[in-house]
């Protein structure tokens, strides 16, 4: 049993931090105010794109380029986006097309299987870098063939079984090889024909592109073989893997040149197109992005925009490397999307072209000091609340007048837009406008509060769950917590924790954090309000509430307030942007955040990627707005924060200067050897600043063990830190 | 206790402490100090300086469903410097429903241990707590198909350097903590692992910075996009702080 309390912590806090962390590693669970990446499904679904911003995946700018020009909605699955949802969690993997030839080959001839068939090969010349080389298809193909080859000879024949042998042959070369089947010069003309197919098919996949183009040309001119039409569609894929390999042009070419010869065959014209395209990405990049900018926007895409975009973004990612020369005719969705997400000044274009992505790549770009920006926000004011456009040019209207001076503007537009009941990320990035200009407490308090919106995981985000939102229903961003820890005063705090205003969640969140600022700023009689105002909003920490409010004088309830703090390493005198600290206020947090620290800073120019949304509305990074505080109230907060970052910024040293002078006045207090235990825990598990906690740490263990040798605290406290 | 009895009993936990890892050897000798994750997307690192910094690379995933297992070996192109120091990282993905035969999956990631010049092999998966005892079966498979003198490491959630012993018995050389993107409740301050395994390495993001880990590990370093010479400099500086 000596060990058993080391167990029960451990599983204590194992069961705390557990699920909590089992999704995280390197592709973390993040909650967010607003996307960074694109638009959530639900609204590209919906026709909506939501708040264009610049750092949007391609995908997502071509969708909405499209919506925004009036076509017809793409929906998310267009967007290539990855939902990772529970419910794409928990499906079942479909049945591969590798499965489904293993079954057919198993189930059918007496000729051994190869226990698995590996499709991925490595890239020539390289050491880590593997490709597909066998693709679905053929496995389905060879399946389809076993089956009517059966039918045609009987599962048990020796035709089936040559067939079988040379199959295996065939997909011997997917991972490795070469191993090439032996030609049939006599027997059934139909296996001989088959047996030149596999020949092919294998040098083909064994790398031996010159033999299989010039096997499969052979077998075109077959009229006999079953094989003779698709056989040219086949030596035009061996140039085109010779030609990407060995980086050949020519290769790629000929290739060009044989698929442009199929286009006319009914049966291949679909498949030979999209090979076409595939050369032409690659060898003429700018000329084919230009192609694919028109495609983009035919009305009738169907199926073909899924290829268009990834190609278009395709060829975007690698045309840096390029040295093709840039055509001769412009698309506009390449300009738009390039101008957008370099915020290169667009007035020019929208002046000439008046549409919708024009218009929003403009607001972005504008300099607010060019007075043509008050014919831009004319024509976002236009734009009607319907218009997939909506909440793009209103946002960044919005934070064109901003910045541009013009705060009565912005905080008109602002009501408006948010009473049009916009989706959540809209109504976040608009309520943080809102906020950015507040002119009064009351302002701030109704802007202030956030509402989950997404939910990051992996490269994917999807919306907040009804989970999520139980869990966190409304949020402080940064903007607002910054203003509350570091500007406002507690005289404010204690309207707020009272204020319908705020929603309740983040009124129990002030007032735990306002307790302990009005306990470190020695305002007994705040403490005391936001001590019974936290036993009400957060019946868990009744209790311990009440300890602090029997207290039997101003000295007494002090040493309580500190004890409780000791023994709850999740109270802080802030309030936070976004989550919670993870584990209950009276629990450790096996991730040592405990307790509370207000002398670090972050690395200058360091973003907070949770929070990035606000860099547009405060350019120095200095978050929160400035004109809803009186000079006299924020000089009241400020001189409070400085207070409390000289007297308590270090939370071990403050908590443990208390505790030991408090156990020195009155040693006789029985609360005072479980006081100093806490002291040394906390020179472990808080943020202990180095020497002056080591000394505290030493000092409360010198004292407990000297002291109070029989206590079961001291007993419990084997070493300082 | 008196003062002699506290004082050899310092002394013993001083001794145990570097038998745990404060004294412990190099678990992976030979590889540089700083190593850099180049992930699945096309990496060109010709900028890399072999001699202050490896590579440990994604050689490919394995996941599964309802106890079917798929593995993908890299797809993206990796050019590194002749010489490079390479480790190569096998993700495990776990979806749903029943734990694959670890035989199955132990076979895939051996086959990131035939790569050329692989020193050492890294497995990176998130187990749930009801996964532990299959992926300790999958470790020790893996570790006894591995040549002896390769070294198998894992990456680890801070949490299991914790006090949670579960870490400290498997048949690894090292465990990463991976001090990033650890979503609320993050570690800002890590002075020190429980756990002696954890203690040669720190795993740490370009894009987050690290307020307080312990000094003297080897820095494994995560960029969030593609390598460009201006984040491998960023890197060293980031990995020197903690050096």
């Amino acid at each position: 049993m000596k060990y058993a309390w080391v167990l029960a912590m451990a599983v204590v806090m194992a069961c705390l931090v557990g699920p909590r962390l089992e999704s995280c590693g390197p592709f973390p669970i993040d909650m967010l105010f607003t996307t960074y990446h694109g638009v959530l499904p639900a609204e590209l679904e919906s026709g909506q794109v939501g708040v264009l911003r610049p750092h949007f995946y391609r995908r997502d700018l071509l969708l909405a380029y499209r919506t925004l020009s009036g076509l017809q909605p793409a929906g998310a699955r267009a967007a290539g986006r990855r939902e990772a949802t529970a419910a794409s969690a928990v499906s079942e993997a479909p049945r591969s097309p590798v499965e489904a030839w293993m079954d057919a080959r198993k189930a059918i001839t007496p000729v051994p299987a190869p226990k698995e068939v590996r499709t991925d090969k490595k890239v020539p010349g390289a050491d880590y870098e593997f490709f597909q080389n066998c693709l679905g298809d053929a496995f389905v193909n060879a399946a389809t063939t076993l089956s009517k080859r059966v039918a045609q000879w009987g599962a048990g024949s020796a035709n089936v079984a040559e067939w079988v042998r040379g199959q295996d042959q065939v997909f011997q070369n997917c991972p490795g090889g070469e191993a090439i089947p032996k030609e049939l010069t006599a027997g059934d003309p139909l296996l001989a024909a088959d047996r030149r197919y596999q020949i092919a098919a294998a040098e083909f996949y064994a790398g031996k592109f010159e033999e299989a183009a010039g096997d499969f040309d052979r077998i075109a001119k077959d009229a006999a073989s079953p094989w003779h039409e698709i056989a040219p569609y086949l030596a035009a894929r061996a140039c085109i893997r010779q030609g990407t390999f060995e980086d050949d042009d020519d290769k790629m070419a000929e290739a060009t040149e044989r698929l442009r010869g199929l286009l006319k065959n009914a049966a291949l014209r679909e498949r030979a197109q999209a090979l076409v395209d595939f050369v032409r990405a690659r060898t003429e990049p700018q000329h084919r992005l230009v192609e694919l900018g028109k495609e983009l926007m035919q009305p009738n895409a169907g199926p073909r925009l899924e290829r268009v975009i990834t190609d278009y973004t395709w060829i975007c990612d690698h045309l840096e490397e390029s040295s093709d020369e840039a055509p001769a005719e412009k698309s506009d969705v390449v300009e738009w999307i390039k101008a957008f997400q370099a915020r290169e000044p667009a007035i020019a274009e929208w002046r000439a072209k008046r549409t919708m992505p024009w218009l929003v790549a403009a607001l972005v770009s504008a300099d607010v000091k060019d007075p043509a920006g008050a014919e831009l926000v004319a024509a976002a004011h236009a734009v009607p609340a319907s218009s997939p456009a909506w909440a793009s040019v209103t946002y960044w209207g919005i934070r064109r007048q901003i910045l541009a001076g013009d705060p009565d503007a912005a905080r008109k537009w602002a009501e408006q837009a948010l009473a049009a009941k916009p989706p959540v990320a809209t109504a976040n990035l608009l309520r943080a406008e809102r906020l950015k200009v507040a002119q009064d407490w009351t302002e701030f308090l109704r802007f202030a509060a956030r509402t989950p919106a997404a939910i990051s995981f992996i490269d994917a985000e999807n919306p907040a769950s009804p989970d999520d939102v139980r869990k966190k229903p409304a949020a402080f961003d940064k903007d607002a917590a910054t203003q509350l820890d570091e500007h406002v005063p507690l005289s404010l705090w204690a309207d707020a924790v009272k204020n319908d205003l705020v929603p309740r969640n983040l009124q129990a969140d002030l007032a735990q954090a306002g307790w302990v600022r009005a306990v470190l700023l020695k305002d007994a009689a705040t403490a005391r309000t936001m001590a019974a105002r936290t036993a009400e909003l957060r019946p868990e920490l009744a209790g311990e509430m009440k300890t602090y409010l029997d207290a039997q004088d101003a000295a007494a309830a002090r040493f309580a307030a500190v004890f409780l703090m000791l023994r709850g390493p999740g109270f802080e005198p802030v309030v936070r942007a976004g989550f919670d600290r993870g584990s209950p206020v009276m629990e450790r947090d096996m991730l040592r955040d405990n307790w509370w620290s207000l002398v670090e800073e972050r690395p200058d120019g360091d973003r907070d990627a949770n929070h990035e949304a606000l860099y547009d509305l405060y350019l120095q990074g200095e978050m929160g707005p400035e004109g809803f505080l009186s000079k006299e109230q924020r000089a009241a907060g400020e001189a409070e924060w400085k207070v409390l970052a000289e007297s308590a910024g270090n939370s071990v040293n403050f908590l443990a200067g208390e505790a030991i002078a408090w156990a020195q006045a009155h040693p006789q207090d029985p609360q005072v050897p479980e006081a100093l235990h806490q002291v040394v825990e906390a020179t472990h598990f808080g943020p202990a600043d180095g020497k002056k906690s080591k000394e505290y740490s030493k000092q409360a263990f010198d004292i407990l063990h000297r002291r109070y040798p029989n206590s079961e605290w001291t007993r419990k406290t084997k070493y300082w830190y | 206790m008196g003062e002699a009895a506290r004082g050899v009993r310092r002394a013993v936990l001083i001794g145990l402490l570097a038998l745990a890892g404060c004294g412990r050897p190099d678990p992976l000798p030979g590889l540089p100090r700083v190593m850099l994750w180049a992930w699945e997307r096309p990496e060109r690192m010709s900028f890399v300086d072999p001699r202050a910094a490896g590579v440990a690379f994604l050689a490919g995933t394995v996941e599964w469903r309802g106890g079917k297992v798929e593995a993908r070996p890299r797809y993206q192109p990796l050019e590194v410097p002749p010489g490079t120091a390479m480790v190569a990282v096998v993700r495990l993905e776990s979806w749903t429903g029943a734990m694959p035969d670890t035989a199955a999956v132990a076979a895939e990631v051996l086959r990131a241990a035939e790569l050329p010049r692989v020193r050492a092999v890294q497995i990176d998966f998130d187990a749930r707590r009801s996964e532990r005892a299959w992926y300790a079966e999958l470790l020790r498979r893996v570790r006894r198909g591995m040549k002896a003198e390769m070294p198998l490491t894992i990456t680890a959630l801070a949490s299991w350097c914790g006090s949670d012993s579960w870490i400290t018995e498997l048949p690894v050389a090292d465990a990463v903590p991976m001090l990033f993107r650890m979503g609320a409740g993050e570690p800002r301050e890590v002075r020190e692992f429980a756990a002696g395994v954890c203690r040669s390495s720190l795993g740490v993001s370009t894009d987050e910075p690290l307020y307080a880990a312990p000094h003297g590990r080897r820095v494994w370093v995560f960029h969030p996009r593609p390598w460009t010479p201006e984040a491998y400099r960023a890197a060293m500086q980031i990995a020197g702080r903690w050096q």
